[in-house]
């Protein structure tokens, strides 16, 4: 699995730099722990961001999952629905003992 | 005594600075927490709309009523449509952005003016979430197209 922590902001100006990030990181088959714990705003295209990761990654049988999202970031992913439709977690070590679980059974 | 407050300041790629200074104004018209970061979250947006899509020039501003605020984004090149604002949809799976539905869900009204001088969006965010004047769904049971 690849645990990615993004701090900060994430907006237009910087989003691309965040998804070649993930694209570089990622290896094939990894799931995904987009750690949030340290984000204080993402903007649809930062989302579309995780988003387009969890596409690559159920090419593959794999899947994002997103923890310790806080404040406005959590607020978007609720009301776009994208805390329903991946799994969310409320720590970080929560979805690292998930993956983990998924894994060796 | 209240003091009248106006923003006003052209749009430009330095987002973070036009989203400290919304939050100010929001804070000013006495809007808090939750509704003050939708109002970020959306002026965010309408502003990233007019970078990508509009003629990435136009200006912000705001102004606190009675009830709220009121910001306006104007797109000097005026091509921020009707169709645009009512065809927007929420896309989980991420194949297209979302800026506009997510303007639409976040504030309490939102308006559009094709102006002698560009399109002018108008988002109003209340204090109090009783008196919106619209209310839309979660994602997927949001209302049907205007045209």
């Amino acid at each position: 699995m690849s645990v990615i922590a993004i701090a900060g902001e994430v907006d237009k100006t910087n989003s691309a730099e965040l998804a070649d990030y993930v694209e570089r990181i990622r290896r094939p088959r990894d799931h995904v722990i987009f750690d949030l714990a340290e984000l204080t705003f993402l903007d649809s295209s930062g989302l579309h961001v995780l988003l387009s990761c969890a596409r690559t990654c159920a090419d593959d049988d794999a899947d994002v999952h997103l923890a310790a999202a806080q404040g406005s970031p959590a607020r978007l992913l609720h009301v776009t629905g994208v805390d329903v439709r991946l799994p969310t977690y409320v720590t970080t070590e929560h979805a690292i003992a998930t993956v983990l679980a998924t894994r060796t059974s | 005594m209240s003091v009248q407050f106006e923003l006003r300041c052209p749009v430009s790629a330095d987002l973070a600075f036009i989203r400290d200074l919304v939050r100010v104004c929001g804070r000013y018209a006495g809007l808090t927490g939750e509704r003050l970061d939708h109002l970020v979250l959306a002026v965010n947006e309408a502003v990233t709309n007019v970078l990508d899509h509009g003629g990435a020039a136009g200006s912000v501003t705001a102004r606190g009523t009675q009830d709220g605020i009121i910001v306006e984004i104007l797109d000097f090149a005026g091509r921020l449509s009707a169709g645009h604002l009512g065809g927007a949809r929420v896309d989980p799976t991420g194949a297209h952005g979302f800026g506009l539905w997510v303007i639409q869900r976040l504030c309490d009204g939102v308006s559009l003016e094709q102006t002698g001088l560009g399109s002018l969006l108008s988002l109003h965010m209340n204090h109090d979430p009783a008196t919106s004047v619209r209310h839309l769904g979660r994602a997927g049971r949001e209302r049907q197209p205007a045209h």
